[in-house]
């Protein structure tokens, strides 16, 4: 009990923990503001930052060393906690709200005064490197979709499009977006849409009328997006100098943000263990402890990992060998900054060895159907702007041609079925039309090896003919002929061409390097540790982690291995686990043991 | 059948379910004799099994896609959200459990039942919608290729579609609230400032486009006109006081369902991504904007325990988050930072066929 001389503990209330956070944001602000400036100013402006700067510390310690008590329950209180994760969240739509600049590649500095500063006196010099760089990231090249400018104007006209739109935008009418005239297009897919469903399905007739919908009206609102980047850029530019100043366009870096987290720090460590230790040893408390030790072994992890990581990349070639990697974060120049392997244990040198590289592109099967043009040359039957492509696995059953009355359930003219597919073959065999006929699998095992794929199929016409052919990924084969007859009995000829797709319209299927790591000079006997990556799949090597990234489709010995250090990690991904596991425990597990739930009335 | 047949079976079965369930809800509410009650609940027995019947149809469908697309079948908008719905047939199930549905009597009963078709309504549109979007299967890319892709993206469904509910849940309360403010405003005063709230938070996710006005004014009028049927019954409006007693539990409970599969869809993203890029957190603006769900659960929760908001005060948040999920779900694109999100698997390119074209 309290004994009557003993004053009363201040009570934070929803108010005073605002205010309270509020002080703590903008005195972490001007710390940050002082403390940057004492190391970065000129020696004579340094010692003033620097006096500012201990004068700001000041009252901190003042509060901790004359008012510790203050200090605690403010730390403690659980409704300055909940207004923490307010701000956090505040903070952190801030952070989706505007676009964010690359921190690898942040504004410069002086980059948003100096601008405003020319654009003052009018002045006629060309822009420093700051300039341009601000401005690029501004504006981009114009329309470009991951510039400032365009990002915001992309947002506001849609967040004000479906409240009132044109009354906002009062751009010019010829930038409406036009439904007649999108429906007037798009009526002209009538007549293609059921001969496409008979003939390769409901799937490609619903994704023509969606895409040609969706991509029409997608045209006409950027249209209208990159006219109002021009009519609003003003009011757009005053809002980057603001965001700027308010550090929103890098809220995650920012002091204050990073303020906040400290503050959640330092709230669930002042509350997990309050109440002496023996409470937290009750089963029904295990969930909480570790829900909320996980989060402050996360935080620490994280703190350490910023403090301490490099991240980038290693650009090798098969059997090149390499001693330093490029950091993706550049100078404040704009120049690349390389840094060396040195091991976490000893500090030692290092360097990786890239042994093997390849990328495995998607087996595809072309299915072009043609017909005679007007001048006898073949030509595609449908004016499609990509023909139909499959990707092929073993056991891929396909149907084409159905009767154009009965599209969903008619009985299809044409089955493939592929019967063996092999992700690498060689062709032992061709015939007289250059057609595979004898294939043989190279060892799955054997990621690397540079062979085509190939695959059985199975083809049926009109119901009843069947024929088994070889296809190949080999360019040396031609495209195999198929001819039969339509349900309505009309001839049809297609041709389907099995192949590696290299076209670079979507990624390879996967890719994965070999690399051995070496220490001394760079021979065989050095090797100390090899092993494959593969995206999802990593190397990690006394603190080092080594992934793979990128790849080069015009130069296959390329390989893009991603480096990062990061001396966090391991807390983090073990404070992930718990917080994930506390939770199931605390609202899955628990209740049923306690057959009640601690939040239910 | 293949994957657009049953999506098509399954939503004809959650707008018959949908249509079924309202029909035996509203007559709970109506006037009726012993007999008629004995009736009523064997009829309100089959309720529950339409969202049973749409979980089989809608889980065999997304087999029948894995097949189709030889991989878990959660990589475009056209398999994401039947996943969702699948989910929310099985939460749908769990709740019903949880919340002690089918022991409930009377006007309670009939609270349940509309609890469903609500669901059920829900989910119809959800798949008519999906229905009419590009259903063209495409190629995992490397990144995807991982067993988190499929634990990852299903237990954040789970989640979703959950607190959906709970959203409903909440939302329905207050709708309730309004109308007997209304039609009882003698004996049941409602402030103005809630009135005014209510009222406006019906128009607020009209731009939300379809779920949005079905969510908004729909359940809105929805609840003004069973509450108008209940008026001319004797006992009135009575059977709300007992809704509002366990209002708060019913949907703290569906919450509990919900947010561990939130919590865990979040940490396995950065468990995933750590793997990936050795980035597990990158602050990518999909990554943060379901960080901002995830926080208004944990300040709705922590504000329960330790604060005393519950109730009321609590379900507004419930509500909230469900519009913060389904922004993170389906508006992030729009979003200014997303332009350079890693997280755009998921958007197709939209290129008109312009060969095909009328001139």
């Amino acid at each position: 009990m309290r004994s009557a001389g003993t004053p009363r503990a201040f009570t934070w209330t929803f108010k005073s923990g605002l205010l309270g956070l509020m002080v703590l944001i903008a005195w972490a602000e001007l710390l940050g503001h002082f403390g940057r400036n004492t190391m970065s100013a000129q020696s004579d402006a340094r010692w003033g930052y620097a006096i500012a700067f201990f004068f700001t510390l000041l009252p901190f310690f003042g509060l901790l060393s004359f008012r510790t008590a203050l200090a605690f329950h403010f730390f403690r209180s659980i409704k300055v906690g909940v207004l923490n994760l307010v701000l956090i969240g505040l903070g952190a739509m801030i952070g989706v709200l505007v676009h964010q600049e690359n921190v690898d590649n942040p504004v410069p500095a002086s980059g948003v005064a100096s601008l405003n500063a020319w654009e003052e006196i009018a002045s006629g010099e060309t822009w420093s490197y700051e300039q341009q760089k601000t401005w690029f990231f501004y504006a981009g090249g114009g329309g470009n979709s991951s510039s400032f400018r365009n990002a915001q104007a992309f947002f506001l006209y849609h967040l004000l499009g479906k409240v009132g739109g044109n009354l906002w935008f009062n751009l010019d009418e010829s930038l409406d977006v036009n439904q007649v005239e999108i429906q007037r297009r798009l009526d002209g897919l009538v007549d293609h849409i059921p001969g496409i469903r008979a003939r390769f399905g409901e799937d490609l007739a619903v994704a023509i009328a969606s895409q040609s919908r969706a991509g029409l009206e997608t045209r006409a609102d950027n249209r209208r997006i990159s006219a109002l980047e021009e009519k609003w850029n003003d009011s757009l530019w005053s809002f980057f100098v603001l965001a700027d100043r308010l550090d929103f366009i890098r809220v995650y870096r920012s002091d204050w943000y990073s303020l906040l987290w400290a503050v959640l720090f330092l709230g669930v460590l002042s509350n997990t263990f309050r109440g002496g230790w023996r409470r937290l040893l009750k089963p029904g408390k295990w969930g909480f402890v570790v829900t909320h030790s996980g989060i402050l072994i996360l935080v620490t992890g994280a703190f350490f990992g910023r403090m301490g990581e490099m991240r980038g990349i290693l650009n090798l070639r098969v059997g090149d060998v390499g001693h330093e990697f490029q950091l993706y974060a550049l100078s404040p120049e704009g120049r690349a900054q390389f840094r060396p392997f040195l091991g976490d244990s000893d500090g030692a040198p290092f360097a990786l060895k890239l042994d093997a590289f390849r990328a495995d592109q998607h087996d595809v099967l072309d299915v072009w159907y043609v017909k005679e043009g007007a001048d006898h040359k073949l030509e595609y039957e449908f004016a499609l702007d990509a023909q139909p492509k499959e990707r092929v696995w073993q056991g891929l059953h396909l149907t084409y041609d159905r009767p154009i009355s009965d599209p969903i359930d008619g009985t299809p003219a044409l089955e493939i079925t592929v019967l063996e597919y092999f992700p690498q073959a060689k062709v032992l065999s061709f015939n007289e039309n250059l057609f595979p006929q004898k294939v043989n699998p190279v060892n799955a095992a054997d990621f690397y090896s540079t062979a085509f794929p190939a695959a059985l199929i199975r083809i049926q016409t009109n119901g009843t003919t069947l024929q088994e052919h070889w296809l190949s990924g080999d360019p040396e084969a031609k495209p195999l002929p198929v001819s039969y007859l339509s349900p309505a009995g009309e001839p049809r000829l297609l041709y389907l061409l099995f192949r590696e797709d290299t076209s670079g319209q979507s990624l390879p299927f996967e890719w994965r390097s070999k690399l051995s790591v070496l220490r001394g000079p760079s021979t065989a006997k050095d090797v100390i540790r090899s092993g494959e990556i593969r995206v999802n799949d990593y190397l990690h090597y006394d603190g080092w982690r080594f992934f793979q990234t990128s790849h080069d489709p015009n130069d296959p010995k390329y390989s893009g291995i991603g480096v990062v250090y990061d001396p966090g990690m391991e807390a983090v991904l073990l404070g992930f686990w718990m917080v994930m596991l506390g939770t199931i425990t605390v609202f899955l597990v628990n209740p049923f043991f306690t057959r009640k739930h601690r939040g239910t009335s | 059948m293949d994957y657009r047949n049953l999506l098509e079976l399954t939503l004809k079965v959650s707008t018959f379910g949908a249509a079924y369930a309202l029909l035996i809800s509203i007559l709970w509410f109506l006037p009726r004799h012993n007999k008629g009650e004995a009736l009523l609940e064997k009829a309100s027995k089959l309720v529950l099994g339409f969202p049973a019947l749409a979980l089989v149809t809608n889980l065999t469908a997304q087999i029948a896609r894995y097949f189709e697309v030889m991989h878990w079948p959660a990589q475009t908008m056209y398999e994401v959200i039947p996943l969702g719905t699948a989910t929310g047939f099985l939460s749908t199930l769990i709740l019903y459990a949880v919340l002690g549905l089918h022991k409930q009597k009377g006007v309670a009963r009939g609270f349940a039942d509309l609890f469903v078709a609500l669901i059920l309504l829900g989910a119809a549109f959800t798949l008519s919608y999906v229905l009419n979007l590009d259903p063209t299967g495409k190629p995992l890319p490397p990144a995807l290729q991982s067993y988190w892709f499929s634990t990852h993206i299903t237990a954040y469904m789970f989640g979703y579609f959950t607190l959906f509910i709970a959203t409903i849940a909440a939302w329905l309360h207050f709708c309730f609230k309004f109308w007997r403010g209304i039609f009882q405003s003698k004996d049941y005063p409602m402030p103005t400032r809630k009135f005014w709230a209510i009222g406006l938070f019906a128009l607020v996710p009209i731009p939300f486009g379809m779920h949005g006005i079905l969510l908004g004014p729909g359940i809105f009028l929805l609840a003004g006109f069973i509450s108008t049927l209940s008026m001319k019954t004797e006992n009135k409006m009575a059977w709300f006081d007992a809704w509002e007693k366990g209002s708060d539990r019913f949907t703290w409970l569906i919450f509990v369902v919900g947010f561990p599969f939130l919590t865990a869809g979040l940490i396995q993203g950065g468990l995933w991504a750590q793997e990936a890029w050795a980035l597990y957190w990158g602050w990518d603006s999909k990554e943060v904007s379901a960080l901002i769900s995830w926080l208004f659960y944990l300040v709705y929760m922590h504000l329960r325990f330790v604060a005393g908001w519950r109730g009321e005060k609590g379900m507004w948040i419930l509500i909230l988050g469900g519009l913060s999920v389904y922004i993170t779900f389906q508006l992030f694109g729009y979003l200014p930072a997303s332009q350079n999100s890693l997280h755009r698997y998921t958007d197709m390119e939209n290129v008109p066929a312009q060969r095909l074209l009328a001139d």
